[in-house]
């Protein structure tokens, strides 16, 4: 190793507790599940996720969190424009509660949210009105991970928004542009990474998220049953290559998802130039 | 004469967004006031009718209810350990990340953000593969008188996986940001290690680390999904706080769901207080700092 | 004290820091490590501290080896560019810090520290801030504290970088005298890096050119602005005129000019040569005579000086041309005043003093008259 000598102590130790943590922690677990997987072979693994109801799962999930996410994009990127740039009342208190779903224990969100949005519930009963029903349903899963994902989008623009630099604006303005244009040419080029990166962090977990969303889905297999939830009934049934196989396959699909998007987004940066 | 200068050529304070058509800055304003009233405010309120619903007495009876008290202990404990581990953890990571160039440095990053992007549920199965009765060491910790997985040892290895990044994730970009040259300076001055943490290391990053510790203690005691997988759902004995919001409500118990569901509510509430009041002071410290 | 640098380099991935620096610095000198931003000053100075390790070489302090040792053995206070001071501390507490963190044994006694820090911060004229925190005072407030702090554990060797880099100019400039009867006072061996020739020529008794890694001249300030070893040095130190072309006997021609040289001059013919001419050695004579004639094309005044751009002069009714080469001319502002020279107007000129390189040869080759 060519470590460069420092005159600083403690790097020895330091880097020693960091990769243990991180093996025993991190690696040999996430190494186990690739090991077990293996130990089915290629045929195995095709077993397990070509049946029908695996695959209805992965399609279940995918689809509530993409959509979630893409709601989450104008929902946050609203929020965060109007905490950055509009006078608010109490707006101290607003911006401290974005944090609420981190906050909040993923199992109290999701008995919370199937209670409003039952066919009884607060919000449920208003939708039952139109004949919608969104708990227990694909629409709830939704409803659930907007609530988990929106302060990723939140918190990624609202730093860039706040940075962004106002005689651009002004410039834009005093060449004869309208407010949308403005907006359109001028404000949102350089939001786009960060609105990716929003994305796709809500996206991400999305796609893993278990507690909030197991109340509020109804759990039909076919219909919807979320990958995380498959994985806990295959865990239930003690069905174990079974669980670890589509463990490893989600794993490796919010992977890449986050490589495609890392590499959208680089190619935006150096599209724009910014660094 | 310096000052002067400076108070005289600095711009006119200015409205925001002066530019803006009122009508669009209305519309937006009320666009997301919405959006925060319905996703946050609202199951707030609704956590706190649901759990008064039977009245003053059957909270108290469910808040005080012996699993209840028993899963509160559970849930102390397992901060209690995980907490002061990855506190450790974040501070090691930090110093050398942040302070040292080494080859592999940019993959240890990734790494220590990786639990962040894996579900909680796989998270708690990887430890049912290594220590569950088929697991690779399953058998012998179990012959051994100490099993792992359906008690505390698994509840407290899913959490410290979950919990893993939060400290070294706030330390991290602080103390790249603050550099070393005041460690450097220390160290010139003849300081030793330990005593350049104490006295130079430790007090600067000391809001930048109770920050994180906050969020790392607000998410070991709300996991649910990791710690649902490893622990057994047995009553008394390896239930959390969380788990057993899951249990009350999936008997229908749900004013006691609830009830106990405000206790994890309050905790939420208390981190986004504390939150916010170190946002606050880290800023005024900031303020103070630049000339 | 001295401090002896031996064949010291470092490599980083994709350049090279120091290449083979020798050096040698004298007890109680005061010299500056002067070049461009990227010429390897600061790795050098913090070698010589024990910040960083070099690939290869030897550091000497006092005849010793201290090339592996580590800091506390070395007796070096450094000043950092940015003063490094601890912000959560008083000033107090920031210069007090080198003697309260020294093992129990060798620890002063706490009436001794406060003795001590007074005495400092009455040294640096701020005994009265000794309350106060660093974000609380101006720049060369710090930059004093700092100086302080680093004098506490009463150092062999003090090191300083940038120095002056981070404050306004009139600081700049009173900081500058301060540290030269600072140093008179204490005499510690002292060296300091700077990207400031001015700066360098004030303070230091010598200076140290560097560039790309390799020391370029050592010398004191007059020797190194009037004979130069290098290129790099001649246009780094103080304001030049570069001209390229053949030098022949008597004189040097180079695109429109042909210019006499002085007494002495070379009597070889000599092409590719680089000529190095600074503005205060050119003298300006109202006689026709003179071989070389100029057209006077711009009048700068600087205060103190003037700044006089010329070009050959062309024939009655020849017109001037965009692309002729301009000369720069200092003079002083009696001696601009005596000539009350016109723009437009032709003038003679004598140049009293130019040196000049073969421009591929080594620098050793260096000739002047």
């Amino acid at each position: 190793m060519s470590q460069r000598q420092s005159m600083l102590p403690g790097f020895g130790l330091s880097l020693g507790v960091t990769v243990l943590a991180i093996s025993l922690l991190v690696m040999i677990p996430l190494l186990a599940l690739v090991t077990r997987s293996a130990e089915l072979g290629l045929g195995g693994i095709w077993q397990t996720l070509a049946d029908r109801r695996v695959m209805a799962a992965f399609r279940v999930s995918f689809s509530t969190a993409f959509a979630a996410a893409l709601l989450n994009l104008f929902m946050g990127l609203v929020v965060a424009w109007v905490l950055v740039r509009y006078p608010l009342p109490c707006k101290r208190l607003w911006d401290s509660l974005i944090d609420l779903p981190f906050a909040l224990p993923t199992a109290v969100a999701g008995i919370v949210l199937t209670t409003l949005y039952a066919p009884n519930g607060w919000l449920g009963r208003w939708f039952a009105e139109f004949g919608l029903q969104v708990a227990f349903t694909p629409l709830g899963i939704t409803i659930a991970l907007i609530f988990i994902g929106l302060p990723f989008v939140v918190r990624t623009v609202e730093p860039i928004l706040q940075d962004l630099d106002r005689q651009q604006e002004e410039a834009s303005t005093s060449l004869g542009a309208s407010r949308w244009q403005t907006f359109r040419r001028v404000l949102l080029p350089p939001l786009v990474p960060a609105l990716l990166t929003g994305f796709s962090l809500a996206f991400a977990r999305g796609l893993g998220e278990y507690g909030s969303v197991i109340f509020i889905a109804g759990n039909m297999p076919m219909k919807s049953e979320i990958v995380p939830l498959l994985i806990v009934t295959k865990l239930e049934q003690y069905n174990y290559p079974g669980a670890t196989v589509i463990a490893l396959a989600s794993l490796v699909v919010a992977f890449v998802m986050l490589l495609v998007v890392n590499g959208l987004q680089q190619w935006t940066r150096k599209r724009t130039g910014r660094e | 004469m310096n000052t002067t200068i400076s108070i005289a050529s600095r711009p006119a304070p200015r409205h925001p967004d002066a530019g803006s058509v009122p009508w669009v800055r209305y519309g937006l304003s009320a666009l997301a006031l919405a959006i925060l009233g319905l996703f946050l405010i609202l199951p707030l309120v609704a956590v706190l009718a649901e759990a008064f619903r039977e009245g003053w007495q059957a909270y108290l009876d469910a808040i005080t209810d012996r699993y209840t008290r028993h899963a509160m202990l559970l849930t102390l404990i397992t901060a209690l350990i995980c907490v002061p581990l990855n506190t450790l953890f974040g501070i090691a990571a930090a110093w050398c990340i942040a302070r040292f160039q080494f080859p592999g440095r940019s993959l240890l990053t990734t790494l220590i953000d990786l639990p962040f992007s894996v579900s909680p549920v796989i998270a708690g199965l990887v430890f049912i593969l290594i220590f569950g009765s088929q697991g690779w060491f399953g058998g012998w910790f179990t012959t051994h008188g100490f099993p792992v997985i359906f008690a505390l040892p698994g509840i407290v290895l899913a959490t410290l996986f979950v919990t893993l990044p939060f400290v070294a994730r706030e330390l991290i970009p602080l103390m790249q940001a603050q550099g070393a040259e005041q460690e450097e300076a220390s160290i010139m001055l003849g300081a030793s290690a330990w005593r350049m943490f104490w006295t130079i290391t430790l007090p600067r990053i000391k809001w930048g680390l109770l920050y994180g510790v906050i969020l790392c203690n607000a998410r070991a005691m709300g996991e649910f999904g990791a710690v649902s997988v490893v622990s057994g759902h047995i009553r008394g004995a390896t239930n959390t706080l969380p788990l057993h919001v899951e249990i009350l409500y999936n008997e229908y118990q749900f004013s006691a769901a609830f009830a106990v569901a405000t206790l994890l509510a309050g905790l939420a509430i208390v981190t986004l207080v504390l939150k916010s009041i170190i946002e606050w002071r880290q800023q005024r410290q900031w303020e103070n700092a630049s000339p | 004290m001295s401090i002896h640098v031996e064949h010291l380099t470092k490599r980083y991935a994709d350049f090279t820091a120091l290449d083979g620096i020798d050096l040698a610095i004298d007890d109680g000198e005061l010299v500056a490590l002067l070049g461009p931003s990227g010429c390897g000053k600061t790795t050098l100075l913090r070698s010589i501290a024990g910040m960083e390790f070099a690939d290869s070489g030897r550091i000497l302090l006092e005849g010793r080896d201290m090339t592996r040792e580590p800091i506390r053995h070395r007796q070096v206070g450094f000043v950092f560019q940015h003063y490094a001071l601890f912000n959560h501390m008083s000033v107090f507490e920031n210069v007090a810090y080198g003697l309260r963190v020294r093992p129990r044994a060798q620890r002063p006694p706490e009436a001794e520290i406060r003795r001590r820090v007074h005495e400092l911060l009455d040294l640096v004229q701020l005994d009265w801030l000794a309350r106060r925190f660093p974000p609380q005072l101006s720049g060369g407030q710090r930059q004093r504290i700092a100086l302080a702090r680093a004098l506490a554990v009463e150092p062999r060797y003090l090191l300083l970088d940038e120095p002056f880099g981070a404050l306004d100019a009139n600081v700049r400039k009173e900081l500058r005298r301060w540290l030269r009867r600072l140093h008179e006072e204490l005499h510690v061996t002292s060296l300091f890096v700077t990207h400031d020739q001015e700066e360098a020529m004030e303070v230091a008794s010598r200076i140290v050119v560097m560039n790309q890694g390799r020391i370029e001249q050592v010398g004191t300030p007059d020797a190194i602005y009037d004979t130069p070893a290098t290129p790099f040095v001649s246009t780094f130190i103080g304001s030049v005129n570069v001209l390229h072309g053949t030098l022949e006997p008597g004189h040097f021609q180079s695109g429109g000019w042909r210019l006499p040289l002085p007494d002495g001059g070379t009597t070889k013919r000599a092409t590719n040569q680089d000529v190095f001419v600074r503005p205060h050695d050119i003298e300006i004579v109202r006689d026709r005579h003179l071989p070389c004639q100029v057209s006077v094309r711009h009048v700068h005044p600087l205060g103190s000086s003037y700044r006089i751009d010329v070009t050959p002069a062309r024939g009655a009714g020849e017109a001037p041309r965009i692309d002729d080469d301009c000369l720069t001319i200092e003079l002083t502002r009696q001696a601009f005043k005596a000539l009350a020279l016109e723009v437009g107007e032709r003038v003679g000129v004598k140049v009293q003093h130019l040196h000049w390189f073969h421009r591929d040869a080594a620098p050793a080759l260096a000739e002047a008259v």
